[in-house]
């Protein structure tokens, strides 16, 4: 019975030397796999196919997302060819990407919201605007504010740069920024930006953790 | 003389600042320049003063000419910075006619006035006699306002056949050296977007972030500024009476008050509510702090010049409460 993993444990099997087995088509794996993964499409997949595998070795086999049971219903094949340590990675490429974590193939970085983020000014919860106020006027923009592990809780903007140092940033703090994983194309950003009339947009993992921050005129030009 | 006109009209854009909301509906004339005066020594260096044609609600009473009053606070200030908040040209004063008063109030207070515009409430427009047109409609004539009242303000003669207004080598002869700057009032999207792409700054009423960001994704790089209805008094009671009393039109949703022709159906709709409701929109209290909080809603959501709206007679309390207690805490540095 193939085991299911998630994003973590693939992290730690990956470094640990596993094979790492995408199962989509051809071009998708050509556009972005996991670092190191091979490819063998799920339509051609036999014993013959899997020959130039360690069978005996760990083996993470992924597909798109966790809506597409192909990772499942593959890893259990491996298994009949003779794989004994296989894992089923539910969630697979998607939810990598979507941690902002490595990936290979020949899609530009920059067509992702990961790779077109920039670094964010940004200060701890229990700081006070006073602590924030040169950053605020420098980045003319906004601070984020974040706990201690990266997870975002909001936003000072630079108006508040004008009331009392002692203010604790969380007085002033705008506490539902809009936010988008790192996979999200940049195409599909600039359309939500232009209808959501956003100028800006916190780019950040699943678990809230900040990566950087894309600016309007980075996906729409200018208007 | 030159120093003094060219000082921006307009607060900044780098630091919340506070201004003060002169209420047109509620004191007389005389009062109002009075209330401005006071605050120009309180420190305040910013203010707004709303246009109306009649009160939102009886017990309000008044309704002077704002026109006329602005130029009794031109020359009873120095320093402080007046906008209206806000003028429309929907029926009640043609655009060419508007341009001209900002003109001569301008010149009275050389870079110290700005015009403030909207789309207008059936309560100040219904009394030509003349339709009250749809939102949508209204939303183009304040584009329409906007381009003429540039236009004149620039110096240029002015002619229209449009759909709402027409005008016939319109220009104004008294012109300030540099033209007042105009704002929008933005109630949602479709007004942040007119305020973005045509104005030099926004208007707002409610801490929303979404709005501020609507007016940034339009263009719109100047001031954001915002009214904070307050009732500072020595109780909470007081506070709530005084505000209920004066304030009844804080009971009556946005979107129903502006399309009331007058102030007894204000009254009318507000009297079928709770008054305890009049602290959703009014900060009621002796608490500094709860202003200041609602103070920091407004800048969170990106506001950059909160005008303070004391509800009520009591201007000098409130006057000496900003100076002694909110003033210092949104001081320039």
């Amino acid at each position: 019975m193939p085991k299911q993993v998630d994003t973590v444990d693939v992290r730690q099997l990956a470094a640990a030397g596993a094979q790492l087995v995408e199962v989509l088509p051809e071009s998708a794996y050509e556009r972005e796999h996991l670092p190191g993964a091979v490819n063998v499409p799920f339509t051609a997949l036999d014993a013959t196919t899997v020959a130039d595998l360690d069978p005996a070795a760990p083996t993470v086999v992924y597909c798109y997302d966790h809506e597409c049971d192909l990772s499942a219903r593959a890893a259990h094949r491996f298994e009949s060819f003779g794989f004994t340590d296989v894992y089923d990675y539910v969630s697979s490429k998607a939810a990598w990407m979507a941690c902002g974590l490595p990936i290979e193939g020949t899609l530009r970085p920059e067509r992702r919201a990961g790779g077109v983020a920039r670094p964010a000014v940004r200060c701890a919860a229990d700081a006070r605007v006073g602590d924030v106020s040169d950053a605020l006027r420098a980045s003319d923009q906004r601070v984020v504010v974040t706990t201690d592990d990266g997870v975002v809780l909001g936003v000072v903007r630079s108006s508040a740069a004008g009331v009392d140092p002692s203010t604790p940033v969380a007085a002033v703090l705008d506490g539902s920024p809009p936010s988008v994983r790192p996979s999200v194309t940049t195409e599909e950003l600039a359309e939500s930006m232009d209808r959501d009339r956003r100028t800006f947009v916190l780019v950040t993992t699943p678990d809230g953790t900040l990566i950087g921050v894309v600016e309007r005129d980075q996906v729409l030009g200018r208007a | 003389m030159a120093g003094e006109r060219a000082q921006p009209a307009l607060p900044g854009t780098d630091r919340v600042e506070l201004g003060y909301w002169l209420s047109s509906e509620e004191h007389t004339p005389a009062a109002l320049v009075g209330h401005a005066v006071e605050a120009e020594g309180a420190g305040f260096r910013h203010a707004l003063i709303s246009d109306h044609y009649a009160p939102w609600s009886p017990a309000q009473g008044e309704s002077g000419f704002v026109w006329s009053v602005l130029g009794a606070i031109a020359t009873g200030t120095r320093r402080l910075r007046v906008g209206t908040g806000v003028s429309a040209a929907v029926h009640r004063i043609h655009p060419v006619v508007l341009a001209q008063a900002a003109a001569t109030v301008a010149t009275l207070m050389p870079g110290r006035f700005f015009l403030g515009l909207g789309s207008g409430e059936r309560l100040n427009e219904h009394m030509t006699g003349r339709n009250w047109p749809s939102g949508k409609e209204r939303h183009r004539m304040l584009r329409d306002t906007i381009k003429v009242v540039r236009d004149l303000l620039d110096g240029d003669t002015v002619s229209r056949d449009g759909a709402h207004f027409r005008a016939d080598r319109a220009m104004i002869h008294t012109r300030p050296d540099t033209p007042p700057p105009i704002v929008v009032a933005a109630g949602g999207d479709r007004t942040a977007k007119i305020a973005g792409e045509l104005a030099d700054g926004m208007i707002g009423v409610a801490p929303s972030a979404a709005l501020v960001e609507a007016y940034a994704f339009s263009g719109g790089i100047g001031p954001r500024l915002a009214q904070l209805h307050v009732c500072w008094a020595e109780s909470e009671a007081e506070a709530r009476a005084t505000a209920a009393h004066w304030w009844p039109n804080g009971l009556v949703p946005a979107r129903v008050l502006g399309e009331l022709a007058l102030p007894g159906d204000i009254a009318a709709v507000a009297s079928a509510v709770d008054d305890a409701r009049i602290t959703d929109t009014v900060v009621c209290g002796p608490d500094r702090e709860r202003i200041v909080d609602a103070i920091h809603r407004f800048v969170a959501a990106g506001f950059t010049t909160v005008y303070l709206h004391q509800v009520g007679p009591d201007q000098h309390g409130f006057l000496e409460l900003a100076k002694r207690e909110l003033l210092p805490r949104f001081a320039p540095p």
